[in-house]
């Protein structure tokens, strides 16, 4: 996952002065400026240029070393902030000793280890947000997401999703000897993943099956049938393995307690976070084999050949609809598209729109190219930004 | 037991005590207990996996993070079964965390700045207070303090190795132990296996400068410590893995190990 790892050496070795940049997706998709590793750059330069960096212990030195290796392979690396906590917890211990070994007065140091608390504080209190990564919310009632009690919930049935979020949190609530899979999702199972061949020892099993579909809306009425463009998306996701709706049988509706962390709507009502359950039917053969490359595939191919970083070469996981096709690249955030007029273009997930690149034959004849340095949307300095 | 070792002590339980209050009231503030998009994928189910392998039934049922270290996430998937108020919950979570953090960087804070000719003084008590503080104001930490994932707790041995080689003298036992602590944490969270430069640094800059004697008895002692320590924490998941598709660390490394069929 390269979501926040530098575009270039030089925006790496800035890292310490980045953080300090109060804008979101930069060590973690949240506002997070942190002034710490700034501060521990200049109080450890300014220490090594005095004689008093004798003051410092060996020990002390080892530390310091292995603080600012470690933060420049995990910039490097990765850059997740999630991924450092151990470093961010370290030098805090780590700037308050090089600011108390400093060449100053008593009073100097007390007043600069002072400034340097409380801008952080104050730092940290401007860019705190509750639940900044919450989803939903558990107020009251269980922590689980379904407090009703129904005959669904105790038979073994095999249950699919077919969501990014897979909501397998419910897993717990149903039956224990019930089958549960992620058939389309972050992932999807197909040929030769070795998931493939126990989805269909799974799908051979006698126990009735069920697609399990979630979405967050206003309070529906009970029975309500699935939203529309939930189930369309099943839909197709499920066709691709023999499986389909059976229309015969109603989809069973659960509510969860739980809120969603989303704004009330028009109507003035809170959302509600809804699952249904909906009987499937299908044959346990095996899916069409996958068609034969076209002329897509030679244009996702020259895109992922010139910029491999963003785009590599089989990662992407197709996908097709009315307006075309197109390929995500999960652990770079991108997603290459060829529309129905030809068209090929990209997005980085933080672009508020995509980027043109050329037509289809433009592409295959290698009559194209773009920055791969810098996608729209990845981390600019503040004097770069319009 | 000393005065000054009593007061540390009672130093140490009161920072303890003021982090967790402080760490507890996030959730308090906010009013609830956020499951966060992870934790509706992975993190409540792995905690139920930690309890209940479900490894040879459910498909990816978590899509591949289904496959990630379970253990951390059972705290959490427990506390999830009670029936209450979400953000007491949370409370509890936070506090436990914050509990479990805060010794080690103390103890780093403690022998990176030192005590006063081993005494407890008023100053020294104060720096350490604002070294801790410092420590965890970070919008990151805060985050983690109030959700679930297992971030701080995979963190909180590589803090103690951190802790454990600022002693002085550094010896050979330190740096295994070290070393240990480093391999658990890379266990309980493969990105943790980030920090692996950190045994070089701890093998290369020793106690005196020039000091090269039996540079290998450290290497020997870093390398063991390490392989002890990450087969010891990682063996109950690993083993689970190996038997289900012959491969420990599924799904990576699957051209090193026999590809196998999960559930198979």
């Amino acid at each position: 996952m390269l979501r926040f790892q530098p575009d270039s050496w030089l925006e790496g070795l800035m890292r310490p002065w980045t953080l300090l940049d109060p804008s979101g997706y930069i060590y973690i998709e949240a506002l997070a400026p942190d002034m710490r590793f700034a501060a521990l750059l200049l109080s450890g330069a300014v220490l090594a240029l005095s004689p008093a960096r004798a003051r410092l212990s060996r020990p002390a030195w080892r530390t310091l070393i292995a603080l600012w290796v470690a933060f420049y392979v995990w910039t490097f690396v990765i850059g997740n902030g999630r991924y450092f906590v151990a470093g961010l917890l370290v030098v805090g211990p780590l700037l308050v000793l090089l600011v108390r070994s400093m060449p100053w007065t008593t009073s100097a140091r007390a007043l600069t280890l002072a400034g340097l608390v409380g801008l952080q504080a104050m730092m940290v209190y401007l860019s705190f947000m509750h639940g900044a990564l919450a989803l939903a919310r558990w107020t009251q009632g269980p922590g689980l997401p379904i407090d009703v009690d129904t005959p669904l919930r105790r038979q073994p049935a095999l249950f699919v999703t077919v969501s990014a979020i897979s909501h397998s949190a419910l897993v717990p609530q149903f039956h224990p000897a019930s089958h549960w899979v992620n058939l389309v999702g972050q992932a999807t199972i197909r040929p030769p993943m070795p998931e493939y061949e126990q989805w269909r020892r799974v799908l051979k099993s006698t126990l009735p099956r069920y697609l399990v579909m979630y979405a967050v809306r206003p309070p529906p009425k009970d029975g309500a049938p699935p939203d529309a463009a939930v189930e369309a998306q099943a839909r197709v996701a499920l066709a691709g393995y023999g499986l389909a709706r059976n229309e015969d049988r109603r989809c069973e509706m659960l509510r969860s307690h739980l809120q969603p962390d989303a704004a009330t709507d028009d109507t003035g009502e809170s959302p509600t976070l809804v699952y249904w359950f909906c009987p499937l039917r299908g044959d346990t053969s095996p899916p069409p084999p996958p068609k034969a490359p076209d002329m897509t595939d030679e244009v996702f191919s020259a895109v992922e050949q010139f910029c491999p970083r963003y785009f590599p070469p089989g990662g992407g996981q197709p996908f097709a609809s009315d307006a075309g096709v197109a390929r995500t690249y999960r652990l770079s955030d991108t997603r290459l598209a060829v529309d129905t007029k030809g068209r090929v273009m990209f997005q980085y997930f933080r672009a508020s729109s995509s980027t043109l690149i050329g037509s289809a034959d433009a592409v295959r004849a290698g009559n194209f190219s773009f920055d791969c340095d810098k996608l729209p949307g990845r981390y600019l300095y503040p004097w770069q930004r319009p | 037991m000393t005065n000054s070792r009593r007061a540390l002590g009672l130093e140490l339980t009161l920072l303890t005590v003021v982090m967790a209050a402080c760490a507890a009231a996030l959730p308090l503030d906010a009013g609830y207990f956020g499951w966060s998009w992870d934790a509706l994928n992975h993190h409540l189910y792995l905690g139920f996996m930690a309890e209940s392998p479900r490894l040879g039934r459910d498909v990816i049922a978590a899509s591949f993070q289904t496959y990630q270290y379970p253990y951390l996430y059972w705290p959490v998937y427990r506390l999830s079964l009670l029936d209450g108020n979400g953000a007491v919950v949370g409370a509890w979570w936070a506090a436990a965390q914050a509990a479990l953090l805060l010794p080690p960087v103390w103890l780093l804070s403690l022998r990176l700045l030192g005590a006063t000719r081993g005494r407890w003084t008023p100053a020294g008590a104060a720096e350490r207070a604002a070294a801790c503080a410092l420590a965890f104001m970070s919008v990151v930490v805060l985050i983690g303090l109030e959700t679930t994932a297992n971030d701080l707790l995979a963190a909180v041995p590589l803090v103690w190795a951190f802790a454990v080689m600022a002693a002085q003298p550094s010896s050979d036992g330190r740096a295994a132990r070290a070393a240990a602590l480093w391999g658990v944490s890379a266990a309980f969270k493969f990105s943790n296996a980030i920090f692996l430069p950190l045994l070089f640094v701890w093998w290369a800059v020793r106690d005196r400068p020039g000091d090269g004697r039996q540079w290998w008895h450290r290497a020997i002692a870093i390398a063991a410590g390490a392989v002890v320590g990450f087969g010891l924490a990682y063996l109950p998941w690993g083993w689970q893995l190996w038997k289900m598709s012959g491969n420990p660390f599924y799904p990576y490394l699957q051209s090193v190990f026999a590809v196998g069929v999960p559930g198979g």
